[in-house]
């Protein structure tokens, strides 16, 4: 094998002699030339011999009235030969081979995986910051010291963990559920009534219930109770031992209430025209972003939307592609609304500050409007009647005394 | 007793597959089923079939092949 690899290096001539090929061997050794692997075929005879050697074989064909011709060449010097007279196509192969391996010690690539509530944008800025975006070098990415950078930033993220797959860098990241709040202390507590109602569902957790479905309460009223006493066999007619209980009463207490509403909408409203539109577009080259004709400034007043659009190869993005921003000049003008533009601006106003001001369990059951035209705008009233939970909870200040009459609380 | 120093061609058979010559003068006759070398005075006649010359240099000549037989005259 060695043997083989050092001929071909040094390059190698297959020649066939017919003659007296004993005599030519002879001529041909004593002349102190190279040769391998001499077989006979028929009536002539093959074999192998160093390429600078070759053309002494002529000399000793010549001498010893043989016939002898070249079979094949092979080797290196051969090939660089060819590469020898055609320069450039050999400086290209070299430089593209250079170009490859430089090229290949940056990110071209960067995947985020794993993302629940937070986005894209969010984790890639973050990452680029730390030294991770598509066009930076590889050579001083660390991927234990980049993932606790990464957490630092992101406090969201539980664990993240960065992975190299040649010019890629995969992101994985598992993000931190949020802490339930936490009920600290058992203080005892009653739960009453925010605000007056007819009771459609009461569930008493712990506690006792004071009162029942049907039942109409006023603001403040006791609806679930943390201290209460209970017999501990109410059916045994002597005297049963009776057991106290101070709890933190826990449970759910929903009403039938009525709500008012009143919300106005001004007839003159101040709204954004467009009033022209330009254009300004990048070309996004590993990293590099370079204006493609004259760029517009940018002036107060204006909406920018930005669009990128990568190249794909193979299936996979490459840092190559366009970024155009788009710039609409806005100005401000005073419209005065129609009629039912008022009323439609009145009852959206309207559902914002539902939204804003009620539970999300809270059912609207029914609800009657009244839109009042003014000369300033318009006013709409509304009366609700609905089904919310008016149970909050209420600390008792509790009083403990020992036998000596001390108070402690 | 003195021993006499072996000098001269050597030949060294590796099974029946190769023959390694040192010592030789020259090639007398070549061929597929016989390689005749001279190796001083002596010739040597090696027969077989599928024979060739893996090596050949000025003293030295490696056979390759099936040897039958190595004959001296």
């Amino acid at each position: 094998m060695v043997s083989k690899i050092f001929h071909w290096l040094t390059g190698y001539a297959c020649f066939e002699i017919e003659g007296q090929t004993a005599r030519f061997l002879n001529v041909a050794v004593k002349s102190n030339l190279q040769m391998w692997n001499i077989r006979r075929k028929n009536e002539k005879s093959v074999g192998y011999i160093r390429a600078n050697q070759y053309k002494k074989l002529r000399a000793i064909s010549k001498r010893c009235s043989t016939k002898l011709r070249c079979r094949y060449k092979r080797g290196l010097p051969f090939y660089t030969y060819r590469f020898s007279r055609r320069k450039g196509l050999f400086l290209g192969t070299v430089m593209g081979i250079v170009l490859y391996f430089f090229l290949s010690g940056f990110i071209w690539n960067v995947e985020v995986n794993g993302l629940e509530s937070l986005t894209q944008a969010q984790v890639r800025e973050a990452a680029k910051q730390i030294g991770v975006y598509e066009g930076a070098s590889q050579k001083n990415f660390n991927a234990a010291a980049a993932a606790v950078e990464m957490k630092v930033k992101i406090p969201e993220i539980s664990w993240v963990s960065f992975n190299t797959d040649g010019c890629t860098v995969q992101i994985e990241i598992k993000e931190a559920e949020e802490k339930p709040e936490m009920e600290l202390g058992d203080t005892p507590s009653n739960i009453i009534a925010e605000k007056e109602g007819v009771i459609v569902h009461i569930e008493a957790q712990t506690g006792m219930k004071k009162v029942d479905i049907g039942d109409v309460v006023e603001k403040g009223q006791l609806l679930i109770t943390g201290i209460y006493s209970e017999n501990l066999s109410p059916y045994i007619q002597k005297k049963a031992p009776v057991k106290s209980y101070v709890l933190k009463a826990r449970g759910s207490v929903i009403a039938e209430t009525v709500r008012n509403y009143e919300v106005e909408v001004p007839r003159i409203k101040e709204i954004e025209v467009e009033t022209g539109e330009k254009t300004n577009s990048y070309l996004l080259f590993f990293g590099i972003k370079i204006p493609l004709g004259f760029l517009t400034t940018v002036e107060d007043n204006t909406r920018v939307y930005e669009e990128v659009n990568m190249l794909h190869l193979l299936g996979k993005e490459i840092p190559i592609g366009i970024r155009k921003e788009n710039y609409v000049f806005v100005e401000k003008e005073q419209k005065e609304l129609t009629e039912e533009e008022m009323k439609k601006a009145a009852l959206y106003q309207l559902r914002a500050r539902q939204k804003r001001e009620l539970d999300e369990s809270a059912k609207i059951m029914e609800e009657s409007f009244e839109y009042e035209m003014t000369e300033t705008g318009c006013r709409l009233k509304t009366i609700c009647r609905l089904q919310e939970e008016i149970g909050i909870q209420e600390e008792v200040l509790w009083n403990i005394t020992d036998s000596d009459g001390v108070f402690y609380q | 007793m003195e021993e006499k120093s072996m000098r001269g061609p050597r030949i060294e058979l590796v099974g029946n597959r190769s023959v390694i010559i040192d010592g030789c003068d020259g090639i007398i006759d070549y061929d597929e089923n016989k390689v005749a070398v001279r190796l001083g005075r002596i010739t040597a006649n090696i027969t077989g079939h599928s024979m060739r010359l893996r090596v050949l240099t000025e003293n030295t000549a490696i056979i390759d092949g099936y040897i039958h037989a190595v004959e001296y005259t």
